[in-house]
This record gives structure tokens, C-alpha cells and sequence, in this order.
């Protein structure tokens, strides 16, 4: 039971997948949203939408903080960057995002200080090396990270580090797909919720869906059967009219979530009074700063940052797909003006972004489509 | 092989998408950072401070070089039921 191959049996999965098509209705559409990128993923890694009636339908959601970041962020980062006195550290995926000048890579290629790490807690690390230098991390995530960086702040407190300092990013979960559900775009019969998202915020923030909106929501784990079993648990919650939040990750998501992890940040954080996410514009309470407690390490303060709004590429759709309107391979500009290696939208440079899935494992299977439609 | 995901330090997806978390098996416990090891055997320092207490051999769900979660090994795992029964609820 508690190794990966129980999570990958194919004949398993064929077993779920019929049981699946046997609850489905066939007289009906069914639409489902995965919130998480890293399900988008999943889903196009080990072709499941290949096992699923053609009933349901899997729309993709906004669970990818590079996807959902606006170029005004990106250039804001990069002008701190910039800076002479500044080594700028970030995660690797936040390197290749394109700002409106340009990507951090480039900035790096003209001589600037940026380093790629692997945890803030590599940051930390490299700012006890440099005491002569200001080090900034670029923090970017959802509620899985921010505990990462908010005990990598509580740590440079107690150790009194002065040339540290988090330019910060975060942003949370439940705002964004509360708007998706306000929104008179996308009609939605359940979603898939994020697992490890989860983990830290407990299972108990999506009972707005059930009770406000009438939506069912399974938490589900990253293999192939947990999605699956996933799928199988809400079309057997909306078959039967139930509309609940289920727990299909309960081998690591604890229904009340970590509190060691939100006592952590809810000392290091505080909410923003609204952001601005792409495609999805402002949202009100969607956002981590810093605390007053933390005002010191507190990047945007230190930098006097403009807090500039960007508009995205006319091309670019990314919007559009985030907000589940349009799918990937819809975009005027996927896989041709926009690929992998050259991206013009988010959406398409993070591995977890819905285009670079759907250009990496997908395109062969819509291209086969487009062909037969033809015929 | 570690339970869990496919998911291993040198092979992780997109730190950044906020939803890759790595299991991985404490080995031994210095201070508020444990040495732990993944799948495949590579081996990374983490924090520990958001799931202590931490014991030797633990399973941790780690993200970014920090802890976030334990996998708790008395749960049942749902898949093998999936063919026959309901989902559960909490």
C-alpha cells in the first residue's frame, strides 16, 4: 500500500476509470476545475485525461504563482536586481519569467548579481556570507512556501542579520478561486483541491465551496490514482447531490492543516489590503506583506519600490486560460510566437504552467484531433 | 522507495508551483535541522521547526528546504479501496 507503484497500477486505474465512466451520466457535461498546476501536470504526465469520459471535462485553474504573477512584479524584482549592492536570489522556474524589459536571465547575462536557490534558507545563507552586501530573496508561492519563508525570517530575526530582506510574493489560495466563482465566465460542477497547498492550510478554507456556492471539493495527492480516485469521489458526490469537502490525501493532509506552520506565518505576515493577480485582476485580501513586526526585512520598503502595473503582450492569452475560459492549445500564439523556449506568457515558462503541460505532453493528441476533425 | 510521491530532490518539479513537496526519511537530527534523504538516496538538510518533534526515520513532507507536514503512516491509503467503496469524508 505505501509504495509509489500502488499509486501508478495501471490495472487499477483502469478499474477506477470504469467505475468513473459507470457513475458518469452520459446525457450530461460535466466540468471540473484542478486548482493546483502540479494536478495539471499529472494529468498530462501520465494521460489521464485519456481514462476519463468524454463527459468531464478537466479545466485548468489559477495553482501557479509564476502563472498568476503580473509583469509588473517580474520588473519590480528585476530593479532590485539591478541594484549594484544587491545579490538577488530566487527559485529557478522565476528566472525565465519575462518581465516587459526582459527576463531575470538576461539581466544576470548583463552582469548583474542574481542566483538561482533552491530554499530562502539558501538565501540566508548566502547574506551570513556577504555581510558587505544586501541580499534579497524573491518570494513567491502560495500557502505550501510562504511557511518556508516565514521561518527563514524568523530565524534571520533571532540571529540579527541586517543585509537580509524578502521582496514578497506570496499570494493565497482561496481568494482567487472564491473570484472564479464569482465569475459569470465559468460554470464549474466541482473542483479538485490542491494537496500540498493543504497540508498547511488544512482542508477546512474550502467549506466556502460546499456551503456558499454549492461545490463539491475532493483535496487530492499528485500520482496518477490519487486523481483519478479523486475524479471517482466527486462524480459519485454530485451523482448523488452531495456536495461536500472531501479529504482524498488524508495520508499527508491533516484536515485542521499545519499550526505550527500558520502560527509562523501568521507572525511573520500580514494580508494586503488587494493584488493584482493576472488574468484575473485585483482581488481584494489575495496577498502576503510583511509584517509590521518584520518591516525591517521587508524588501519593498528598503528599495522604495514604484509598485508599477504592467499591461501583458496583446498576443498573449494567458488570462483567458487561467481563468479556465479558453484551454491551452485555444491561445493564438500557443506553440507557434509561444513556446517553452521562448515564452511570451508565464503560463508557458514554468513546468507547472497549463501550456508548457499541455506543449510538453499534450500537443501530439490535440494535433491528432485537429487532423480528424478535419477529415 | 519512500511512499508518497514520485517526487525526489534532484527531481521535483517546480519548486515554485508551491505544490512539489518531497518525502524524505529523516537520517539524523542536529539542532533544528535534520539530514534526510530521498527516494534515490540523495541527502539535503531541512528545517525542522514547523513539525517538531521530529524522531529518526520519520517520513517528512518537505518543501523549499523546509519541513511542512508528516506522513502520518497509520492512514489508510485510499486507492486500493477506490474500486469498491466511497470516498471518505475527513
Amino acid at each position: 500500500m505505501k509504495y509509489v507503484s500502488e499509486f501508478r497500477d495501471a490495472e487499477l486505474a483502469r478499474a477506477v476509470s470504469a467505475e468513473i465512466a459507470s457513475v458518469t451520466d452520459p446525457e450530461r457535461h460535466y466540468k471540473v476545475m484542478e486548482v493546483c498546476g502540479g494536478h495539471t501536470h499529472t494529468i498530462y504526465r501520465h494521460g489521464i485525461k485519456d481514462l476519463l469520459p468524454d463527459q468531464i471535462e478537466l479545466v485548468h485553474g489559477p495553482g501557479c504563482p509564476v502563472c498568476v504573477l503580473p509583469m509588473g512584479r517580474v520588473d519590480e524584482g528585476i530593479s532590485i536586481a539591478e541594484r549594484p549592492e544587491v545579490i538577488f536570489t530566487c527559485f529557478g522556474d522565476m528566472m525565465r519569467v519575462p518581465g516587459s524589459k526582459g527576463n531575470l536571465l538576461e539581466v544576470k547575462a548583463e552582469g548583474a548579481d542574481i542566483r538561482m536557490v533552491y530554499s530562502p534558507l539558501d538565501a540566508l545563507r548566502i547574506a551570513r556570507e556577504n555581510p558587505d552586501r544586501e541580499v534579497v530573496f524573491y518570494a513567491i508561492g502560495f500557502e505550501t512556501t510562504a511557511p518556508s519563508t516565514a521561518l527563514t525570517l524568523q530565524r534571520a530575526k533571532k540571529e540579527g542579520l541586517e543585509n537580509f530582506s524578502v521582496f514578497c510574493n506570496h499570494v493565497t489560495i482561496v481568494p482567487p478561486v472564491r473570484a472564479l466563482l464569482d465569475s459569470p465566465d465559468l460554470r464549474l460542477d466541482g473542483f479538485v483541491g490542491p494537496g500540498h497547498v493543504s497540508t498547511v492550510i488544512g482542508c477546512r478554507p474550502y467549506e466556502f465551496m460546499s456551503e456558499d456556492y454549492g461545490k463539491p471539493c475532493v483535496v487530492a495527492g499528485f500520482e496518477p490514482l490519487d486523481l483519478l480516485q479523486s475524479v471517482l469521489m466527486l462524480m459519485r458526490q454530485i451523482g448523488a447531490g452531495r456536495c461536500e469537502v472531501e479529504n482524498q490525501y488524508s495520508r499527508i493532509v491533516p484536515w485542521e492543516g499545519n499550526l505550527a506552520a500558520l502560527k509562523s506565518m501568521a507572525e511573520v505576515f500580514e494580508l494586503r489590503p488587494y493584488f493584482e493577480w493576472r488574468g484575473l485582476g485585483f482581488i481584494a485580501q489575495s496577498a502576503l506583506k510583511l509584517s509590521p513586526a518584520y518591516a525591517d526585512f521587508d524588501a519593498e520598503l528598503r528599495f522604495s519600490v514604484p509598485g508599477v502595473r504592467v499591461a501583458d503582450p496583446k498576443a498573449c492569452q494567458c488570462g483567458e486560460v487561467l481563468k479556465g475560459v479558453l484551454k491551452p492549445h485555444e491561445c493564438k500564439v500557443f506553440g507557434t510566437a509561444c513556446t517553452p523556449e521562448r515564452p511570451l506568457g508565464a503560463l508557458m515558462v514554468s513546468s507547472e504552467g497549463a501550456c508548457a503541460a499541455y506543449y510538453n505532453f499534450g500537443r501530439k493528441s490535440f494535433e491528432k484531433v485537429e487532423i480528424g476533425s478535419k477529415v | 522507495m519512500l511512499p508518497v510521491s514520485h517526487c525526489t530532490l534532484d527531481h521535483d518539479g517546480c519548486v515554485v508551483c508551491s505544490d512539489a513537496g518531497i518525502p524524505l526519511r529523516v537520517v539524523s537530527i542536529e539542532g533544528d535541522d535534520a539530514l534526510c534523504e530521498d527516494s534515490a538516496g540523495n541527502r539535503a538538510s531541512v528545517a525542522l521547526e514547523l513539525v517538531a518533534p521530529v524522531r529518526v526515520g520519520e517520513i517528512l513532507l518537505t518543501h523549499g528546504g523546509v519541513a511542512i507536514g508528516k506522513v502520518e503512516p497509520d492512514a489508510p491509503y485510499l486507492v486500493p479501496e477506490a474500486r469498491a467503496t466511497e470516498g471518505r469524508t475527513r
